[in-house]
């Protein structure tokens, strides 16, 4: 029975010994896993903005002009906010006169880089564009965008929106 | 007391050895996770990239031709994407070999830009813009702009062209 004992003493401090190396070696994981889960997340959140941004933009309707307008500056910031809303008076004029309608989704986006704090995110559109011009008939209107983001007060803010050619 | 110690050893082998398969399974049981909206990538970032830097190589060497080497082009791009792939890439290639050597055709592919859309540890989504130059005979070339969304997947070889949309 004594013997025994020593046998099972033996066990229980080899037993120990594992469950501290695991223990070590779970705690490892589990900070890498975090890590790994955060930077995984940030892809999905750089993708959701720069697509709710990028739809924002090629949905314009001159009958709504401020609406189209404010939705854009909302998830816009720094210099390329303050030009846009700047500039979207005028945009709003040429709208009205020319009876504009551009509606468009996303059809596919992409990260190309990004970090904690910057973004950048490449999107294809497709869509119409009716106007005068058109005679109000919607003509096929595809993009390709360079869209930069930066991440303010917790949320990813574009700061930049770059037309890459476009096939329209 | 002998008894009592051995009970007490042996509850607590039993209760350790519990603990030690619960770290075990956390450590090696738990399924690596799968591309979804909230994480489209659960690799690297080196590892997307590379991916991704693949499928614009790739792209832009299996897009350019020219009507002097086109069988020649179809040998040297075949083994950059997958058997399935090469196979339907030589089937449409064929089809249009004899009007693309008629018309004198050369294209030129270059990547404009490139992102990763969704990346897993065998299979990744490249979003590339393709800007396309085609010369037909004496004729003045004309530009297109493309976007094509490229699947590239892990082989023995590295990662391989397993398919390509445009639109």
């Amino acid at each position: 029975m004594v013997s025994a004992n020593r046998w099972l003493a033996m066990l229980v401090v080899l037993l120990v010994l594992a469950v501290a190396l695991g223990a070590a070696l779970s705690w490892r994981t589990h900070g890498d896993r975090a890590d790994a889960a955060t930077r995984q997340e940030r892809y999905g959140e750089v993708l959701a903005a720069a697509e709710a941004e990028v739809t924002a933009f090629v949905n314009m309707r001159y009958d709504r002009p401020s609406e189209s307008v404010d939705r854009v500056a909302e998830g816009a910031t720094g210099a390329f906010r303050d030009h846009y809303v700047r500039s979207a008076r005028r945009a709003i004029r040429v709208l009205e006169r020319n009876r504009s309608l551009m509606t468009g989704r996303v059809v596919w986006s992409g990260v190309t880089d990004v970090s904690p704090e910057r973004a950048t995110v490449v999107v294809a559109t497709t869509g119409t564009v009716a106007n005068r011009r058109t005679h109000g008939d919607p003509r096929p209107r595809d993009f390709r965008f360079r869209v930069a983001l930066v991440r303010e007060g917790g949320r990813w803010l574009t700061s930049d929106i770059e037309f890459v050619g476009d096939s329209g | 007391m002998t008894r009592r110690t051995t009970v007490a050893l042996g509850t607590s082998a039993l209760v350790l050895a519990a603990v030690l398969a619960g770290e075990a399974w956390y450590l090696w049981g738990t399924s690596a996770p799968t591309p979804s909206a909230q994480r489209p990538v659960v690799v690297g970032d080196i590892e997307a990239q590379t991916a991704v830097d693949s499928a614009a190589t790739d792209a832009a060497a299996i897009f350019t031709t020219s009507w002097r080497s086109y069988d020649e082009h179809l040998a040297h791009v075949s083994p950059l994407m997958t058997d399935d792939m090469a196979e339907r890439y030589r089937s449409s290639a064929e089809r249009v070999r004899d009007s693309v050597v008629r018309s004198r055709t050369d294209t030129t592919t270059r990547v404009a830009a490139q992102g990763v859309v969704r990346a897993g540890p065998d299979e990744v989504l490249a979003l590339l813009f393709l800007d396309q130059r085609e010369t037909s005979g004496d004729r003045p070339p004309t530009y297109t702009a493309r976007r094509a969304l490229v699947t590239m997947v892990r082989t023995d070889g590295g990662w391989s062209v397993a398919n390509v949309q445009t639109r």
